[in-house]
């Protein structure tokens, strides 16, 4: 509030204030903190509504014939090493996590390039895993599950790189501090969602 | 007066920026950006698909490159974004992970000095529920013509006016906006307007959010109504698009499936915003034994947004991987199970029932405190029984496929929860009907509209109860018995409430009252004609006339006829509600800040409120329907200066 708005007084000048008052904090969550959470709480329903599918494929569409159908082999090492990858990549987004909070600006930078190579190694893997695999989407219910339940997975995988990207590139320009990491931390946690969402997910499809 | 406040205006915000010019004018963010970004979007889009389906068919002919239904999905995905890109949806988030210093909010893209300022991106909570109100009502009209058009065709039997084919399509579409593009998003409409000036916050928590989650929804209604323009013509398996029909449907199918998809992001964003903002951003003393009870109601239905929504995302997801990439999840040929498909859908859609109706509940019972000046009957239990009904909502989708060939053993258990859902729906009704017992109560259309969802709603939960009983369930499914039913809780009950809350906000919103007489005559003639159009389809449709048809036997002629003018004196009537509204907005009387005399903190500030709803943060000191209690206070202001004595924006130009 200038003084001159003061000196035309009353509620009139008030009601056009350039700055809204500060909203109070009712919760001790930070609201970014909280809105990542109930995204997450989405994404898991998302990938709910899928394994239902694959359920129902595998328990009800299949009239107990074989599951995988006969002919049909998924490389379980492979995706063995995949998961490897992954849970070690957790462990280095929570590296650069635990720098920031310490003002440790080169363990941040770090431990964030070595969360993105892993996760496109990820990528790739499993990019070069669609591609000899010897099946398609439409050969059977087995298949589109499968590249249904993956797929959705690898989308989530390159949305998680694309967010840690970001906060690479803000990270290299010297943004965080150990007061100021949202920017790290909300990536961090999608990741990690990503990351057990990929446990499930091999669990289901390749192991069980 | 009008000159103190333009000056204090000049003094307050930044010197205004130089106008661009030229060339420039293309990289602003607004209505000539966006078209030019569209337009890119389309023909990239186009040349890439196209050239990837050349490459990989290694230059096939061309009826094979160029895909219709393949197309049709990469533009609905990628087209609007590049709409969003345009008009400037995403411009701070491109500007924050350049990496450059965070940038202090100037507030710029808040607030509406014009009419033109609802036309771009806009971080205001109150405009964005303009927004939504203007455009979902819109979309109400849309829809409703297509119900004319139907009943139209029903009037009498044999075919009149249009083909079966476009009757399905009619049918589907009318549904489909609706619901995706009605009723659902007219509450979030509300929710926004009301819910932050309701707990005490200068805004929404994610207010750019907010804004993208506004402009995602007339790209969902365009798409679905796109569908008439494509070759074999709209959607037209139902809302529900139950495969293999919608497998098999012309490609206007694929309209459906996406429009639904950006309409439910919409809603997901927005349901994500309402919760964070309750959770974190309540007045000092605002405990949730405080809140009103549509923020109660949002709150529960915000949370049944989140979790339920991503199922209809899924299911559409899979019905395109089926109906483009030939996939096999519901598709019985190659081991798909087509049941499953119904289970994941009404597993979404029977909790999304009670997103269209929760809301609802928390206007009604808003109003009916106000107008019957008495708290309401049974706060806590109030709060709890939208809890309770958030809970069992997700045990009862199966009752829509009890004629499906599901399992067996899942009918009885659906059942029963069905029936138990009865039991906090009848706490609501009661504890209103209580609330307006002994009251001194005044019948403003508001209240006119309240207490006519009370029983028209009763009504629909009783056929509802009949529906919920496997053996009645069995006889009636698919004919118009259900169609009476969902007419009488959808438009007996969730849009009574609409119009309710329409005509209780209004003067807040707009800053003028409505036209008290048109209004009454708005309800009165709805009400009947609404009793005339559906109460009929209960009988022929136990007597056996099915649904989603557009020829039928001649015995049922005479009710459809009494069907048919019903439903055009229903159109009519609205058009008295639009006229109001219009002519209202422009030169109704100047409303003051409080004409119900609620305690509810929105009615404390000037109407329309000012730009950052509060100079400070009020301090809640009690209860939000302490009506009739001595001294009871629900909020106070900056030191007991508030509620303002004249509004300022009545007074200017006046």
């Amino acid at each position: 509030m200038s003084a001159v708005a003061e000196a035309h007084g009353g509620h009139d000048a008030h009601d056009h204030g350039a700055h809204p008052p500060t909203a109070n904090a009712s919760s001790r969550i930070h609201p970014v903190l909280l809105g990542i959470y109930l995204f997450l709480a989405s994404e898991a329903m998302l990938f709910g509504s899928f394994f239902a599918a694959y359920y129902f494929a595998r328990v009800d569409g299949s009239h107990g014939d074989t599951w995988p159908p006969e002919g049909y082999h998924l490389p379980v090492y492979l995706a063995l090493l995949n998961t490897i990858i992954l849970v070690t990549s957790s462990f280095t987004v929570h590296w650069a996590m635990q720098s920031i909070k310490r003002e440790h600006r080169a363990g941040l930078i770090a431990g964030l390039g070595l969360t993105i190579l892993l996760g496109l190694t990820f990528l790739l893997i499993q990019a070069r895993e669609y591609t000899r695999l010897g099946f398609a989407v439409k050969d059977n219910a087995f298949a589109t599950t499968f590249f249904g339940l993956t797929g959705l997975h690898g989308l989530h995988v390159f949305v998680g790189l694309n967010l840690l990207a970001y906060a690479f590139i803000r990270a290299w320009r010297g943004h965080y501090s150990a007061a100021h990491h949202h920017g790290v931390e909300v990536p961090g946690i999608y990741w990690h969602f990503v990351d057990v969402m990929w446990i499930i997910v091999y669990v289901t499809v390749y192991v069980i | 007066m009008a000159t103190t406040v333009d000056q204090a205006h000049v003094e307050h915000e930044a010197p205004p920026k130089p106008p661009v010019r030229g060339l420039r004018r293309l990289m602003q963010p607004g209505w000539l950006r966006a078209a030019w970004v569209t337009a890119v979007t389309f023909g990239l889009v186009t040349g890439i698909i196209c050239l990837i389906r050349w490459a990989g068919e290694n230059g096939v002919a061309s009826s094979e490159v160029w895909s219709l239904p393949v197309l049709i999905s990469f533009w609905t995905i990628f087209v609007p974004i590049g709409f969003l890109v345009g008009l400037g949806a995403f411009d701070y988030w491109f500007y924050w992970i350049s990496g450059r210093p965070t940038r202090p909010e100037d507030h710029s893209g808040h607030g509406a000095d014009s009419w033109k300022d609802y036309f771009r991106v806009n971080t205001d909570h109150k405009v964005i529920g303009v927004q939504y109100l203007v455009t979902t009502f819109t979309f109400f009209l849309i829809a409703g013509v297509m119900a004319m058009f139907m009943r139209a065709e029903l009037a009498e039997p044999g075919a009149q006016f249009v083909d079966t084919q476009t009757f399905n399509g009619l049918f589907s579409a009318h549904a489909g906006i609706m619901i995706f593009l009605f009723i659902v998003p007219v509450f979030a409409g509300f929710g926004n307007y009301v819910i932050p000036l309701m707990i005490g916050a200068p805004d929404m928590a994610f207010p750019r959010l907010n804004a993208l989650s506004f402009w995602l929804l007339p790209i969902a209604g365009l798409i679905m109504l796109s569908g008439f323009l494509l070759p074999g013509g709209e959607y037209a398996a139902g809302w529900t698009n139950y495969p293999p029909l919608s497998d098999v449907n012309p490609v206007g199918n694929l309209m459906f499936q996406m429009g639904v998809q950006w309409a439910g992001a919409s809603s997901i964003l927005t349901a994500l915003n309402f919760l964070v903002t309750i959770i974190t951003m309540r007045a000092p003393g605002m405990t949730f034994w405080r809140l009103p009870l549509l923020v109660w109601a949002n709150f529960t239905t915000s949370l049944l947004v989140v979790l339920a929504t991503p199922f209809i995302a899924g299911s559409q997801f899979q019905l395109m991987l089926d109906r483009v990439a030939h996939g096999c999840f519901f598709d019985p040929t190659c081991g798909g199970y087509v049941v499953g498909y119904q289970h994941i859908f009404w597993f979404y859609s029977h909790p999304a029932v009670y997103i269209m109706i929760l809301p609802g509940f928390g206007i009604v019972s808003e109003v009916i405190a106000a107008f019957a000046r008495k708290p309401v009957f049974g706060y806590r239990l109030m709060a709890m029984s939208l809890v309770a009904i958030l809970i069992l909502g997700f045990s009862v989708w199966a009752h829509h496929m009890f004629v499906a060939g599901m399992a067996p053993w899942l009918r009885i258990p659906m059942m029963i929860t069905t029936l138990l859902i009865a039991v906090p729906t009848g706490i609501k009704v009661f504890s209103w009907l209580a609330t307006m017992w002994e009251g001194r109560i005044q019948f403003k259309t508001p209240m006119l509209w309240a207490v006519g969802f009370i029983s028209m709603f009763v009504i629909g939960g009783l056929s509802g109860i009949y529906l919920g009983s496997v053996p009645i369930d069995i006889h009636a499914s698919d004919t118009y018995f259900v169609v009476a039913h969902i007419h009488y809780v959808l438009f007996g009950g969730s849009v009574f409430t609409i119009f309710a809350a329409a005509y209780y906000w209004f003067p807040k919103m707009t800053g003028r009252m409505y036209n008290e007489q048109l209004g009454k005559l708005h309800f009165f003639l709805t009400f009947v004609a609404f009793n005339v159009t559906f109460f009929p389809q209960h009988y022929i449709g136990l007597r056996g006339m099915p649904r989603r048809v557009a020829d039928y036997d001649p015995a049922f002629a005479d009710w459809n006829l009494v069907s048919s003018i019903g439903s055009f004196v229903l159109g009519f009537a609205t058009l008295i509600f639009v006229y109001n509204i219009i002519v209202s907005w422009r030169s109704g009387e100047p409303a003051p800040s409080n004409p119900w005399r609620a305690l509810t903190i929105e009615w404390q500030v000037s109407s329309p409120p000012s730009k950052f709803n509060f100079d400070e943060i009020p301090q809640v000191v009690g209860g939000p329907y302490e009506y009739g209690v001595p001294g009871a206070r629900h909020a106070v202001f900056n030191g007991d200066r508030v509620p303002a004595p004249e509004p300022a924006r009545v007074e200017v130009g006046h």
